[in-house]
């Protein structure tokens, strides 16, 4: 699952430019969890829901607050990630595709573009539908 | 109002549109794709749960601050969204302007669902499958005389810059000549950004 810590860096470094940008003091640490990560867990929500206080209360005090537009670039905070829709891009990520709805792995439905070593397209590994299949 | 959703996934970078994004999965297509990606969506049985456009809004906006910062949003998918136009109409009156909406679509709606629609949303991924009728019947169960009809308009009505037309090398369907071809009709037309890929299935082996 090293896509969910790649996930899990680029939110926290999100959240670090937010606070940054609005002066908030933003205290965080690496996460030394091991094994799974879905990219996000309770201290990172609550990480996210820190400055959601502090942005609102900033608010309240009548202080400017800039969060649109800040536009922070995914290339900046996480060069691992990538832009799915370049299709001149080979690294895609193994575990998600687009349009992928997140579901336990099965025999039948399991993303696999890991052998897609050869820098070609992406490729999506789907379901055989019944042309017949009537919902 | 309310929609029957497949899956909400959170912090889809990359994935499906700029920034961070939350892919929301409706139920039901009107397509039946032989290499489907998402065929839960498909059934009935499936356990999908039913959703206002305010209860999603409350659901998802736990990562509204992750949008704003990065010029992310929802992306809705399925099955296919755009058989929930006023659900996504009143979505976005919730939500307001600054969330991106994206949706991955088929286009295998009315051109009414579309034209109504079409001011709602940021960036349009469409899924075309193969431009040629033939081989668009022959994956997909349906004809595509609705898809041209769509992607005229969003062409014509200067949309075609916010599209992102994915045109797959399907196998057993298409060729990469008739990817090729497609990617000539769709340029005539006015597109400029494709996402080329391969279709891979269990049947066909690891490359």
């Amino acid at each position: 699952m090293e896509r969910g810590k790649e996930i899990c860096k680029a939110l926290k470094e999100i959240r670090r430019q937010i606070a940054k940008n609005n002066d908030i003091e933003f205290v965080t640490s690496e996460c030394k969890h091991k094994g799974d990560c879905k990219g996000t867990c309770p201290k990172c929500e609550q990480e996210l829901q820190y400055l959601e206080e502090q942005l609102a209360a900033r608010k309240r005090l009548g202080k400017t607050t800039r969060v649109v537009g800040l536009s922070i670039g995914l290339a900046a905070i996480a060069p691992v990630l990538f832009t799915a829709c370049d299709p001149d891009d080979s690294k895609k990520g193994p575990d998600r595709l687009m349009g992928d709805i997140v579901t336990p792995p099965t025999e039948q439905n399991t993303p696999d573009n890991q052998n897609n070593s050869d820098g070609s397209d992406d490729v999506i590994e789907g379901c055989l539908v019944d042309p017949n299949y009537n919902e | 109002m309310t929609a029957d959703i497949a899956a909400i996934a959170r912090h889809r970078i990359g994935i499906d549109g700029d920034g961070v994004t939350t892919l929301v999965a409706f139920m039901m297509c009107p397509l039946r794709c032989r290499y489907c990606l998402n065929p839960q969506t498909l059934s009935k049985e499936y356990p999908s749960k039913s959703y206002t456009a305010k209860e999603l809004y409350d659901e998802v906006r736990t990562d509204e601050l992750y949008f704003l910062a990065t010029g992310g949003g929802i992306t809705f998918g399925g099955g296919e969204p755009l058989l929930n136009p006023e659900f996504i109409k009143e979505f976005r009156a919730i939500c307001g302007n600054d969330w991106k909406i994206n949706v991955e679509t088929s286009l295998n709606v009315p051109l009414k669902t579309l034209r109504e629609l079409s001011g709602a949303i940021n960036s349009f991924i469409v899924d075309i499958k193969d431009m040629n009728p033939a081989i668009y019947a022959s994956y997909t169960g349906k004809d595509n005389t609705k898809v041209l009809e769509n992607l005229k308009y969003l062409a014509s009505a200067g949309l075609s810059g916010s599209c992102v037309v994915r045109v797959p090398l399907i196998p057993d369907f298409n060729t990469e000549k008739d990817v090729e071809s497609s990617i000539e009709a769709l340029e005539a037309l006015g597109f400029t950004k494709f996402d080329k890929f391969t279709y891979k299935t269990k049947i066909h082996g690891k490359r």
